[in-house]
């Protein structure tokens, strides 16, 4: 009862303040507010809203449209707090009047342009406007990361989180609120990085803690690193924390994907297992601790980080129902683990792979395939997926229990080459492009069963394989775009396309929707970015916007 | 009979080429015809900003939405209008040139404007594109921000042919799109600010090959050349302005083009010995042919106030004393609404149009201003403030053929002036002024207005408070006048009495002027948003992000 009187006189004081608590980052019931990255912390991208549905969804329009002034390309997601709408690029930082559109305050990033120098796919930014109390959170490209006031958008502290950009240590993820604490990963994996992810105090900026993804020789994992021969390798190992995490505040553990192993090539790691490379760990927000650990790939030496989102779902497994995480891995599988010990309930594939033959269900381990073998000899491999998924949201519709994809059909044309050892440069040892057999799709919507990875319906993408976010809401729609820039509105029991908007640049970024004053709004980023996407949108101008739309009255 | 033969000829011709990407002169003369496309600045030589389409009308405007967008990767600004043709849209800014399907909104081709960067720096608003992408046989033309004009394939972007056209390092710009009129390609120029001389030049559109050069500024012993201070101030006519950085107007059957010349340099008189310094702050009309000066009329002799006569002249007829009359209409950036008749340049009308206060009024007789004691405070070393400091910012009004009314987007604001001592730095600024605008508290910052021509009245007043208005006019039969505002907002307005019926927030700033045409039937509004220019960007810059677009509007299906 104290309880219940003490949150509500909270609400009625913090009513009409910028200022946003703890409780209502967990218990975001107000439809008018998006919090947090995914919808959620725990990242399903679902929305219960429906005023928006099959029946309407032709008559949805734009109501206003936001420049963000940048054409390095948009992945972010918008937060919205109390009618304000809050977006950040890597240039920029903006309040928007939720109802009209208009910029309340708009902030310059600043950052060192040499950092540009290790940022191969130009200045971008992943994750959210993360907003907590009164301030915005977010890093910038030359590896800070910030807190801005949410109502001037001055700047209140600034830290270092890389002594130098210069060895590829870079900011492209937002760091995100959990327990009072700010979690914060770091970019740079294909360059010369030790991964980590810190934890800050949100109102000071001092550091609390920093948890590497790869150990220091003696600490534990440490042997799965070659010390003998190669004794440095660790510490340019990969590894990288550049998405975002999932949280469970009853387990108070937050849940993040690690990167590739680096370099691709395992001659320079001796073949070795790399912990904790391509892995997903459960840290404890308020002291780093590693609760749990599951590497994915032991060894990976295709490029195939973990960063993907963990997903927090329940899930009934035989008759029972357990906490569970799904991810969408780059490597095509669809893994499905116990989140409260790491233990792998199920892992299919959710698209074509050719790199192993299946997920050994005891070890964990992927049971491989001879392309590994033969690319060790230096044959030139095709290796499906290049990727299953291009780092963005995939959604969870909790009425079906079905995941919606944008998924890949890509394969990676791939040779190891000698690594030239240069700090900040790519160090990956391969060589390589992409390729889609001719006449086939270059991706799909998917709607896919966790557990065992069958396709419930696809949608095939013939022009352009999609790097956009996916919502699903209860109106019966996944909301998603595409790489040539059109918004789509699919049915989420067949995925076929009841809506589109076509947008001036790319779609990559996953949408929200809220509601202000009683009706509903779709808010999506527009704007071509990121190394992948790049590859298809010769044809589409660059160009940062935000998009709101809604349903136009009778 | 004789007229008959060539209408068939036309049609002819038309149908012979409705699937070419060619285009001829005829169709750029008899441009309104079919609505399908849009050949020219203005929507038609005439720049009446004027289309007959209705189906977007008072009564359904409240379902206008838009149907594409398309980000044009440019921050610096969009003041330029679309051409169309056959379906497809061609778009210029600065940095870019753009072809899009009109049907979907998707980039068939885009090329660099590939400039000297180094150039941006005597370009101090940037590099920005006014007027249009200019379509013809089958070659669209533009310049470039480093002083040159170019043609590129219309089918496929490259580039056939690109000639220099002066020294960027003296503070020659290109910010205006080059015009066609009568099979030769009309260019202007950009710098009037700095140490330029102004020119209008003529090339051969197939090979870019120059044909004239008419200085806007007389050469010692030329005539006009005693409007000058040759023996106090030898070298005052080589750095003297006069640009030419807006489009012209055309009239095929004189065959004459209509181009506005800027400020004379420096704006403080001393440095002239307060001289006529033609032919600053006129209107020339010019045989497109050769170049020949027909005629010319200077609005303001012995520019004082940074009075560009640059704006876009409409052309229209117009029952001046019971006689039908062939009429020039500029609303003047010096708060005069000019009424000429275009075939002599003789005066014929010219009332104020927003508050003015420099002059009194204009004699009819001589066609000068009648100064205000202003002028004199001035060049006593006094700080003066004066109306207006623009009448409207470099861009299109609208003239309704059907109600002989001008709408245009009116400033309220006053300059605060006080002359210095000019510096000679080449490329440099070289205003001799010290600077800065007002409005004061409480009062518009402008008004969309209709106005009568001949008596300057305004038949209806639209006062707007937030903040200045840059955006072209667009009137249609359809009962609306189509405009926007720096802050984004796209907006129609009700052509009987000015009331907002409708609007559309876009993402950055509107300072370009919107068409009208059709597409398999259905009627689009098409207008290109992204905050850009000097004026823009010092009233509205921190309240509105960059980014250029197009957007494109049309009804939602009942």
């Amino acid at each position: 009862m104290f309880k219940i009187i003490c949150l509500l006189c909270f609400v009625m004081m913090c009513g009409s303040v910028r200022a946003q608590t703890q409780d209502e980052l967990r218990n975001n019931k107000n439809t008018d507010n998006v919090l947090s990255f995914g919808m959620g912390n725990d990242l399903k991208m679902w929305s219960p809203l429906n005023k928006i549905n099959k029946s309407n969804v032709k008559r949805l329009v734009p109501v206003w449209h936001f420049s963000t002034a940048n054409n390095n390309g948009e992945l972010s997601q918008p937060t919205v707090y109390n009618g304000v709408m809050y977006v950040v690029n890597a240039e920029w930082t903006f309040a928007i009047d939720v109802a009209t559109g208009k910029q309340i305050w708009r902030t310059p990033v600043n950052f060192d342009r040499g950092a540009l120098r290790v940022a191969s796919t130009g200045a971008i930014m992943r994750g959210a406007a993360t907003i907590y109390d009164g301030k915005l959170f977010r890093q910038t490209l030359d590896a800070h990361v910030m807190a801005l006031d949410m109502k001037t958008g001055k700047e209140i502290w600034k830290s270092k989180f890389c002594e130098t950009y210069a060895e590829g240590c870079r900011g492209v993820i937002a760091p995100q609120i959990f327990n009072g604490v700010l979690v914060s990963g770091m970019s740079g994996g294909d360059s010369t990085t030790r991964g980590f992810v810190d934890g800050y105090d949100p109102n000071t900026g001092k550091r609390l803690w920093r948890t590497w993804t790869i150990p220091a020789p003696g600490e534990k994992g440490s042997e799965t690193w070659p010390h003998k021969t190669w004794p440095d390798a660790w510490k340019y190992g990969g590894g990288a924390t550049w998405q975002a995490s999932s949280y469970d505040a009853e387990l108070d553990l937050l849940y993040i994907g690690t990167g590739n192993a680096q370099p691709y090539n395992p001659k320079y790691r001796d073949g070795m297992d790399s912990l904790c490379t391509t892995c997903v760990l459960a840290l404890r927000p308020k002291t780093g601790e590693v609760v749990w650990h599951y590497q994915t790939i032991p060894n990976d030496v295709f490029d195939f980080d973990a960063n993907a989102e963990w997903m927090i779902a329940d899930l009934r497994v035989e008759g029972k129902m357990r906490k569970v995480l799904i991810s969408a891995h780059k490597g095509g599988f669809l893994y499905v683990l116990d989140r409260t010990n790491g233990q792998l309930i199920a892992a299919n594939p959710y698209v074509r792979v050719n790199w192993a033959s299946r997920i050994d269900m005891k070890t964990g381990r992927p049971v491989m395939t001879d392309l590994i073998d033969r690319a060790i000899k230096g044959e030139t491999v095709d290796v499906f997926p290049s990727r299953g998924t291009n780092a963005t949201l995939i959604a969870f519709n909790p009425k079906t229990n079905l995941i919606y994809a944008n998924t890949w059909n890509l394969a990676r044309v791939m040779k190891y080459v000698d690594v030239k050892h240069i700090p900040g440069g790519n160090t990956t040892g391969i060589q390589s492009t992409a390729m889609t057999p001719a006449g086939e799709p270059v991706g799909h919507h998917r709607a896919i069963e966790p557990l065992t990875g069958k396709v419930v319906w696809e949608t095939p993408l013939m022009e352009t394989p999609s790097s956009a976010g996916m919502l699903a809401t209860d109106g019966g729609l996944l909301f998603t775009g595409i790489i040539t820039g059109e918004m789509v509105a699919l049915d989420i029991d067949s995925g076929k396309r009841l809506w589109q908007f076509q947008t001036g640049s790319s779609i990559n970024a996953p949408p929200i929707t809220y509601t202000h004053k009683g009706v509903q709004y779709v808010s999506v980023q527009s704007g071509k970015a990121g190394a992948s996407a790049s590859r298809y949108n010769q044809n589409v101008p660059a160009g940062g916007a935000v998009w709101t739309f809604a349903v136009m009255q009778d | 009979m004789k007229q008959i033969l060539a209408t068939a000829l036309l049609s002819c011709l038309s149908f012979a080429c409705a699937l070419s990407w060619a285009q001829t002169a005829d169709e750029l003369v008899n441009n309104g015809k079919n609505p399908d496309n849009v050949l020219n600045f203005g929507m038609g030589y005439d720049l009446k900003q004027y289309s007959p389409l209705k189906q977007i009308n008072k009564s359904n405007i409240k379902r206008l939405v838009p149907v594409w967008h398309f980000s044009l990767a440019n921050n610096a600004g969009e003041h330029a209008q679309p051409t169309i043709y056959n379906g497809v849209m061609y778009v210029v800014n600065g940095n870019w040139s753009f072809a899009i399907d009109v049907a979907t909104g998707k980039q068939l081709w885009r090329t660099p404007a590939g400039y000297d960067n180094a150039a941006l720096r005597v370009a101090g608003s940037g590099a920005l594109m006014r007027g249009t992408a200019t379509i013809y046989n089958g070659k669209l033309f533009r310049q470039t921000v480093d002083a040159h004009v170019m043609a590129l394939d219309m089918k496929t972007g490259k580039e056939v042919w690109k000639t220099k056209y002066a020294e960027w390092k003296e503070g020659y710009k290109g910010v205006v799109a080059p015009i066609i009129a009568g099979g030769v390609l009309v260019s202007g120029m950009g710098g009037g600010d700095s140490t330029t001389r102004g020119f209008v030049d003529g090339y051969d559109p197939e090979t870019g090959k120059r044909l004239w050069r008419t200085w806007t500024i007389p050469a010692p012993g030329e005539k006009g050349s005693e409007t000058w201070p040759h023996a106090g101030k030898p070298d005052a006519w080589k750095y003297g302005g006069g640009a030419t950085w807006q489009y012209a107007s055309y009239d095929p059957q004189l065959d004459l083009v209509y181009v506005g010349t800027g400020n004379a340099e420096p704006y403080n008189t001393a440095y002239r010995e307060g001289m006529d310094s033609l032919y600053t702050a006129s209107i020339l009309a010019l045989r497109p042919k050769t170049g020949e000066l027909v005629w010319h009329y200077q609005y303001v002799p012995n520019d004082s106030y940074d009075y560009d006569a640059n704006a876009e002249s409409i052309l229209a007829d117009l029952r001046v004393d019971g006689k039908m009359r062939k009429v020039l209409i500029n609303p003047h950036k010096n708060g005069f609404l000019y009424v000429l008749d275009r075939t002599n340049g003789q005066l014929i009308a010219a009332n104020p149009y927003t508050k003015v206060t420099w002059a009194t009024h204009i004699d009819m007789k001589t066609g000068r201003p009648v100064l205000t004691d202003i002028l004199q405070k001035a060049m006593a070393g006094e700080e003066v403030v004066f109306y207006p400091s623009r009448g409207t910012n470099a861009t299109l009004s609208a003239f309704n053929p059907n109600t002989g009314l001008v709408y245009l987007n009116a400033w309220h604001q006053a300059r605060i002036m006080q002359f210095i001592e000019p510096k000679l730095v080449m490329g440099g600024s070289y205003t001799g002024v010290r600077t800065s605008f007002t409005t004061p508290k409480g009062e518009p910052q402008g008004f969309h207005k209709a106005i009568n021509p001949l008596t300057g009245k305004d038949v209806w007043s639209v006062p707007y408070y937030d903040v200045v208005n840059s955006a072209g006019m667009l009137a249609t039969d359809g009962g609306l006048l189509f405009t926007g505002k720096l802050t984004g907002e796209f907006i129609a307005l009700d052509q009987e009495n000015g009331k907002q019926l409708w609007q559309f927030k876009t993402g950055s700033g509107i300072n370009a002027a919107p068409i009208t045409y059709t597409h398999k039937g259905v009627q689009y509004v098409t207008i290109l948003s992204g905050i850009g220019g000097s004026n823009p960007n010092r009233f509205a810059g921190s309240m509105t992000p960059r980014g250029g677009s197009v957007w494109t509007f049309a009804l939602m299906p009942e």
